[in-house]
Parts: C-alpha cells; sequence; structure tokens
C-alpha cells in the first residue's frame, strides 16, 4: 500500500515547504533570471513558481515507499550478530577464524549502521543531550514526528508568510512545548531533514510528481544553473562564455 | 573439478583492467574478477550513444548507501593519529566498486609522474632536510627513492597516454615546468634527470581541450604572478570537444611509432588491428556531469576501463570478466610459498552470498591501495600474505584533498562563470610543485595546481542546510546564487609516507559478510602542516591581482581535510628492492610469494603532487610486458 501522509499533516507540509525554501518569496526579491543563451527563452520558463508547485508532499510520499526497509531489518540483525552471514574457505566458525589471524579481537561489531558512520540513508534519532542514538527508516523518521508536528500546528495555525517563518522556527529551535522530549527525533532534526528532502524534490530534477519536464528544472534556470539532464555544449558556447565572462575583466 | 585459468586479476581499475587486457592480447587465459556490479551496463542504455539517466546529482553524490563506491555493508574505519581515541566507521577511502574500478570515477586529470617523483630521498639527502634535528625522517617520516629508473617508465607513459586518449597541450606543459622558480633552482643537480624525460616532445594524442570561464580567470590569475608561473590546459583523459571522435588504435599505433624500438616483443609485436578494435569513442559534449558521474556517452568520451580497456577485453576469447565476484582470500600454500587461487563471494544477490574459488598460475591484485592491503592482510599467514616484514599497509598516502581557495566573484559575474561546462578541472600550473618556505632556500613539496568549477548545486544547498551557520529560508537560496560565481583553485598536495600512516585490518569492524573491513590510521606530519600553510599563502597570493582590480575579495582558505581519502590512494605495498624494508620487488610482485603481483597505485614509494592514473597505467603495462616476455622466454616471471 503506498505511503500516505497523515492528511491533517499534508497542509502542513505543503506551508512548511515554503517557510524553508520561500521560492515565490525569493523570486520576487531577485527578479528574472538574466537573459542567457544556455537557458530556454524566458517565455517558456514557469515566471511564477512557489515550492506547493513542486508537488513536496507527494514526492515525499513516493521517497518514504522508496525507503530501504528491507536492508534496515537485515542490518539492524547484523547490529546484533555481526558476523552472522560469515563464511570463509578453511570452513572456520568466525570466532575460530578471527583467533588464528594477528590483531583481531574476539568480539566482532557491525558500523555500516551507526549512526556516525554515515554510510545509512535512514536519518539519526538523537538522545536528549543532542547526540545521534539510534538509525531509523525515513518512514520510521517521519512517522514518529507527525504526530507532535500536528499537535504544534494545531496550539496556534500559521495564516501568512510571517506566521509560518515562526512556526519554522519554533520547530527549528525545540521550542514547542508540544513536541514531548520524549519523541526519538527532535523537532530541529525534523526540520532539518525536511529541508533536505524538499531540497531534493525541487533540484533533483528527478521529482516524480513533477510532470513537466521543463518545471524539473526551473528553480535551477532562477539560480542560474544551466545543467539539466540531456544538456551538451560546443566548443562556440564555451569561446562564447569566455567572451562574455572577459568583457567585465579589467584591463 | 575447481574452475582453473593462468590468471586472476583481482579488480578492474585502471591497474587491473590494463594489465589483464595486456595478459589476454598476448595469448594468456585470464579471468578478470570485479567485486562491483556493472553499474554502467545497469544504469546506462548503451544502445544510446549518450544516455541521460546518469545525470542524476542524487545518485551520483549523496545516495546512501553510495552504491558507486563501496559495496553494501561495506565501509572503512578511520583513525585520527594522536587525536581520535578509537577508529571509527566512517563513508571514506573508497575510489569505486563498480565495473572499471576507480578508472571510471574520476576527474580524469592525466600526468606522468615527474622525474623528481623517483628521486624525492636524493633530493631532500642533497638538501639537507631529510636528517638533521628538524628534518623528515627524525619527524616520522619514510622518504624513499623508487628502485625504477625514470627512463625504464617513459615508453609506458606513452602507450598509457595513447589508452587513455588524453586531450592536452605538451608544449605549454612543459613550459610551466621549465619556467618554475622549483626547476631553475634544482635543474644542476646530479640527479634531476635528463632534458628527455623532463620534457618529452611527442604530442598527447589530441588538442587541449577548451578552456572555460573559471580556466580562463586562473589562467589569468597564475600568469599575473610574474614569467616564473606559466599556466597551460590541464591534460585530461576526455575526447576533444569538436575532435571528431578518437581511435585508440591510431593512438596506440602512433606511440608505438614514436618509441624507436623502444617497446619490443610480446604484444608489442602485434600489428596495430590486432592490438585494438576499430571502435572510434566519441567526443565529448562537454555535458558538465565528470568525476564522480559515469560519463553518459556509451564509447568513453571520458576514459574508463568500463567502455575502453575492458570492452576490448570482452572481446578475446581467452577472457572472462566477472562482476559481483568480492575476493575475501589469495588462497596460499605455506609449504610451496605460492598463492593458488582467489577465493571470493559471488554477490549477484547480495542477501545470499556464496562462496566460490578458483585455481590460477598467478595471481595479481589491484583493488586499490586500501582494499590491496586489505585482501592480503585477509590472505596467507596470520599476519597476512607479503607482510613478512609488518611492512604491509605501511606508508600510505592519499593527497592532501581539501587544500584550496575559494574565490567569490563580485556581482557584476553572476550566471558567467558557466561551471557547467565540461569538467571540473580545466587549466593548471605546475609553478607549485615545490613551493619555497619563507625568506631562505628551503623547498617544500607541492603539487600542480588547477582550477575547479563549482558543479553540484544539490549537493552545495544541501550542505549548506547542515553546515555551520545551517542555512534556511531565503538564505539557501541566495547562497545558491553566490555559489554559482564562485570557483576554486585546488593544490594536488603531495603527502609524505609515514610508516604509521597505514592500511590494516579494524580489530572489531566487519562488514555485511562478517569479513575485517580496512582501518586507515593518518595524521598529517609536520611537512603536511608546512604544505597547508604555504600552499594557502601561494594560493592566496594567485588571486591577489583579481582582489586588487575588485573582481573578488578575499578568497576564503581551506586546509586540506585530513578523512578527505579514497580517490588517490597510493602506498600500502611498497615497492623496493629489500624485502626488510618493501613489500614488492621492482616487478611488483610480493616478496613473500612467487606468484603473486600488485598493480593499483599501492607499489608506489611515495606519492606524487599529481594524479596517479597514468603512472599506474604505465606501470600496469611495464609489469605486464615483463610478466609476457619472462614466460616467453621460459622464465619465471617476477625474479629480479
Amino acid at each position: 500500500m503506498p505511503y500516505q501522509i497523515p492528511p491533517k499533516a499534508e497542509l502542513i507540509v505543503e506551508g512548511l515547504a515554503e517557510a524553508v525554501f520561500p521560492i515565490n518569496l525569493w523570486i520576487g526579491l531577485k527578479g528574472p533570471p538574466a537573459n542567457d543563451r544556455f537557458i530556454p527563452p524566458l517565455t517558456d520558463v514557469p515566471s511564477r513558481l512557489s515550492t506547493a508547485k513542486m508537488e513536496v508532499a507527494e514526492f515525499l510520499e513516493l521517497l518514504i515507499d522508496a525507503s530501504e526497509e528491507a536492508l534496515a531489518h537485515r542490518w539492524r540483525e547484523l547490529k546484533a550478530n555481526p558476523t552472522k552471514y560469515f563464511q570463509f574457505r578453511s570452513g572456520q566458525s568466525a570466532a575460530d577464524w578471527r583467533a588464528g589471524r594477528k590483531g583481531l579481537n574476539t568480539a566482532a561489531k557491525f558500523g555500516a549502521f551507526d549512526p556516525t558512520s554515515n554510510n545509512f540513508a535512514f536519518l539519526s534519532g538523537t538522545a536528549a543531550d543532542g547526540t545521534p542514538k539510534d538509525t531509523v527508516s525515513r518512514r520510521e523518521f517521519y512517522d514518529a514526528c507527525w504526530p507532535p508536528l500536528i499537535a504544534t500546528y494545531a496550539s496556534k495555525p500559521p495564516n501568512d508568510s510571517a506566521s509560518w517563518n515562526t512556526f519554522r522556527d519554533l520547530l527549528r529551535g525545540d521550542l514547542s512545548a508540544l513536541w514531548p522530549p520524549t519523541t526519538p527525533i527532535k523537532s530541529s532534526a525534523f526540520v532539518t531533514q525536511f529541508t533536505i528532502d524538499v531540497l531534493r524534490a525541487c533540484l533533483s530534477q528527478r521529482n516524480a510528481a513533477i510532470k513537466d519536464p521543463m518545471w524539473q528544472r526551473a528553480v535551477l534556470i532562477e539560480v542560474g544553473e544551466n545543467r539539466y539532464p540531456k544538456n551538451a555544449y560546443t566548443v562556440g558556447d564555451a569561446k562564447a562564455a569566455v567572451d562574455a565572462f572577459l568583457k567585465l575583466i579589467p584591463a | 573439478m575447481a574452475e582453473r585459468h593462468e590468471f586472476v586479476v583481482v579488480g578492474s581499475g585502471g591497474g587491473g583492467g590494463t594489465i589483464a587486457w595486456l595478459l589476454a592480447k598476448a595469448g594468456h587465459d585470464v579471468l578478470l574478477l570485479e567485486q562491483g556490479p556493472d553499474f554502467a551496463g545497469k544504469n546506462r542504455d548503451s544502445s544510446k550513444p549518450f544516455d541521460p539517466n546518469v545525470h542524476d546529482e542524487f545518485r551520483f553524490r549523496l545516495q546512501k548507501p553510495d552504491p558507486k563506491r563501496r559495496r553494501r555493508g561495506d565501509y572503512n574505519t578511520f583513525l585520527a593519529r594522536d587525536t581520535d581515541p578509537a577508529a571509527k566507521p566512517f563513508n571514506g577511502g573508497w575510489t569505486a566498486s563498480v565495473l572499471g574500478g576507480g578508472s571510471v570515477l574520476w576527474g580524469t586529470w592525466s600526468f606522468r609522474a615527474l622525474p623528481i617523483d623517483f628521486k624525492l630521498k636524493t633530493h631532500f639527502e642533497a638538501t639537507g632536510q631529510l636528517k638533521g634535528p628538524n628534518g623528515l625522517e627524525p619527524s616520522g617520516y619514510s622518504v624513499v627513492d623508487w628502485p625504477l629508473q625514470y627512463s625504464e617508465m617513459l615508453p609506458y607513459f606513452s602507450v598509457a597516454e595513447a589508452l587513455l586518449g588524453v586531450s592536452g597541450d605538451r608544449a605549454a606543459l612543459n613550459e610551466s615546468i621549465r619556467a618554475s622558480d622549483w626547476y631553475q633552482r634544482f635543474k644542476g643537480e646530479s640527479y634531476w634527470g635528463s632534458e628527455n624525460e623532463w620534457f618529452p616532445q611527442d604530442p598527447y594524442p589530441l588538442g587541449a581541450y577548451t578552456r572555460t570561464p573559471v580556466g580562463e580567470f586562473c589562467f589569468r590569475a597564475y600568469e599575473s604572478m610574474g614569467p616564473t608561473w606559466k599556466a597551460f590546459p590541464t591534460p585530461m583523459a576526455i575526447v576533444q570537444p569538436g575532435s571528431g571522435g578518437l581511435s585508440t588504435r591510431k593512438a596506440m599505433a602512433d606511440s608505438l611509432a614514436k618509441q624507436n624500438g623502444g617497446l619490443k616483443g610480446g604484444i608489442w609485436d602485434l600489428k596495430a588491428e590486432e592490438l585494438w578494435s576499430d571502435r572510434i569513442r566519441d567526443a565529448c559534449n562537454m555535458c558538465g556531469y565528470c568525476g564522480e558521474y559515469l560519463c553518459w556517452g556509451s564509447t568513453g568520451p571520458k576514459w574508463g576501463t568500463q567502455d575502453t580497456t575492458l570492452h576490448e577485453l570482452a572481446q578475446c576469447k581467452n577472457a572472462t570478466i566477472r562482476t559481483d565476484a568480492k575476493a575475501i582470500e589469495v588462497i596460499f600454500d605455506e609449504k610451496s610459498k605460492r598463492a593458488t587461487g582467489v577465493a571470493y563471494l559471488d554477490l549477484t544477490d547480495p542477501d545470499d552470498p556464496r562462496l566460490e574459488s578458483v585455481d590460477a598460475d598467478i595471481v595479481i591484485v589491484s583493488c586499490g591501495a586500501v582494499q590491496t592491503a586489505r585482501l592480503l592482510l585477509l590472505s596467507g599467514p596470520s599476519a597476512g600474505l607479503g607482510n613478512a616484514s609488518d611492512q604491509l599497509g605501511a606508508c600510505a598516502a592519499f593527497h592532501m584533498f581539501g587544500l584550496s581557495v575559494r574565490a567569490t566573484l563580485d556581482q557584476r559575474f553572476q550566471g558567467l562563470l558557466h561551471g557547467e561546462l565540461g569538467p571540473t578541472g580545466n587549466t593548471s600550473t605546475f609553478a607549485t610543485y615545490f613551493m619555497k618556505d619563507g625568506a631562505g632556500d628551503t623547498w617544500i613539496k607541492g603539487g600542480h595546481l588547477t582550477s575547479a568549477a563549482k558543479k553540484n548545486p544539490l549537493e552545495d544547498a544541501v550542505n549548506s542546510v547542515i553546515g555551520n551557520p545551517p542555512k534556511i529560508g531565503v538564505d539557501i537560496l541566495t547562497g545558491m546564487q553566490t555559489a554559482n560565481r564562485q570557483l576554486e583553485m585546488r593544490l594536488t598536495a603531495d603527502d609524505l609516507p609515514m610508516k604509521e600512516n597505514r592500511v590494516t585490518l579494524d580489530p572489531d569492524y566487519v562488514d555485511e559478510y562478517g569479513i575485517p573491513v580496512a582501518r586507515i590510521s593518518r595524521k598529517k606530519g609536520s611537512n603536511e602542516n608546512n604544505v597547508d600553510r604555504v600552499g594557502l599563502d601561494y594560493m592566496t597570493k594567485v588571486c591577489a591581482d583579481f582582489k586588487k582590480k575588485g573582481v573578488m575579495g578575499d578568497p576564503l582558505q581551506l586546509k586540506a581535510i585530513l578523512n578527505l581519502v579514497g580517490d588517490h590512494q597510493m602506498g600500502t605495498c611498497r615497492m623496493g628492492d629489500d624485502p626488510n624494508a618493501s613489500v614488492v620487488n621492482r616487478f611488483c610482485r610480493l616478496h613473500d610469494a612467487e606468484n603473486v603481483f600488485v598493480v593499483d597505485s599501492s607499489f608506489m614509494p611515495t606519492g606524487l603532487g599529481l594524479n596517479p592514473m597514468v603512472t599506474t597505467v604505465a606501470n600496469a603495462l611495464r609489469v605486464g610486458t615483463h610478466i609476457v616476455n619472462s614466460l616467453r622466454k621460459g622464465e619465471v616471471p617476477g625474479r629480479v
């Protein structure tokens, strides 16, 4: 069954996405992108982007669906029994084989699932003192966060840009009284991971929830980045770029 | 009956892929084992000349577990010597674990080792830097000369450049060396090497890669330093854009024709059409997804063995390429002191590994300096195969990655740097290969300096969210805009070998299959601290002219990152004549085992101030030629 964000959280996701990555606000501040030979005519570029239009909620659901729950299960098993799958040509047990090799301790550990190892996509929970405590799956991470997120929102629902920013900063600062300290994920860790997933929705050009390829590229065009799948350039393009660059270099 | 081959080669990168091809072309029966999958085959539609499916920043830069660097459930541990109380699992220390190995995922900066790289001990003895109270040896360094003469490598460098299809400007590169302060200072020394060695005259197979705005900036910055700083196009193993493609067959024929008989016998007597197919490598289309990305061109516009050498190997009836085959033991017979084969895990289904073994007359290991040391430590006697002298894993070197300055150009340059054009590097100088430290006559080993374009907007944005201070809201977007007018200059600086900078088996941690992982122990010594300090001073001065002109402010200075290790792994199986002080002999054969060779960059007795790939490929050609010629003469290969 495809993952579904709880309906009460879906609205929050859309509003919070705009608060952590406010494309619309920023475009208003900076104006349109400079016309450039490497980007499509500006008439073809979506001129009024917003984070909501990047289908963040649907993207997040697809992302959680694609999480490697089975691998997390296997690696948890290995954390408990690191040499479960050991086999060597000598036919020895792991303990006997280790005893015969110079410099190895008797007990073995499996470290790829350690929160500090940075080897796993799944996200670290945090202990009360802020240190990484455990490694969890993306699904487990978000499932732990939805109830306190909904409760915090319900206590004072934001209704404009400024109040959404206040809501965001409340979570970022771990200041919500309705986010219990017993929740395995702190609200600040939630905002950080949520922001990273929003960036992936808006910048990765692999957001399957967005159907129009131009929209996949749109935010990158606004920040002046011209890399996109299928791109290719010529020697002439490079020379023209160098010439344009040199025009601004003082003698 | 066990499967048997004349040669089993473990690892398919620049060393292993190259020697497997050479041996197969000489008519030998070869099995090539690669622990990783055929990543390109799985992710790229090779029926398309260019498949944009691999233009994927998340998959190639951010995904965890990283699908290209390491097998699922495998990892290394890292110990910052003198600092960390214990080693920790980390995500570094890998080149790649895919068919083609590290040759598939690299920036393609294609330099030959310089003659002085073979003579560092002699050099530092002559300058008085080796011994004495603050000398390198008392400070814990183990600097040695290579047991080879540079002239022995010359013909193989030329063939390696043909195999890689290097594009570049040899004359400009030569001039950058010749004009430099350090070359002028030391050129008269007796050990220095000949003009012919320092300044080869044969052009690269292809002309220089097109200059980009980032390259133009660095070209002008270097040359603003005066006549001793000469810039040149970074030589790259990428088919020159607009060139119409490259025939490797022709490039090799041209190289061999210029050798004046320097290479004779064995496969070098074959006709060009017997050596290589008529396949043409397409010209690069400057898409800008390079470095850690797969090249999207199926014929290998960016060189890696996967689309070139291994494509040729696969056509040989006497060769077999086996992926998802993770070697865990070189099987060694204590009585005969010979390897008898290789045991490996068939990881076709990673949830259901199958233990297999294959017999071999000769085993060649080429897994990268970290994983080669690990495999040998897992094999043979209790302390490891080839480790009778306790040298295996020692003297690991990784370059001083991260040592750079970052320039942020004035807002007028918004959108004008076009970092998306072509590969990361573009323009280099050799003025920094040795750097003067202070007002006296003290010179420290550095490396070449090269421009680096910003490439990965998603990764940069993610890093800004978890950075210090962390960004949120509009600040992320304005940060991305700023990154668009940033560039870097990177010093590929040498870290000198220390015996205790080494790879061992981790005493505790194991991988998914219960096999001990590699532990990397490293620290920066006094030399590396000096290189950080002097290198940053040099690079900051390089930016001074642009700062004066109001093009940029002060550059951001970034020191080398201690645990940023993996891409340029060197050492761990030091080559030398003395079995008590080295792991392999001059033919890269283990001192302790008559039929085990090592041909990745772990053989290097000292590191280089440049990318080691060309030297690794050239050395694999040298060792392979020796093996073939020895066998044809009825001699035992590897005997000195």
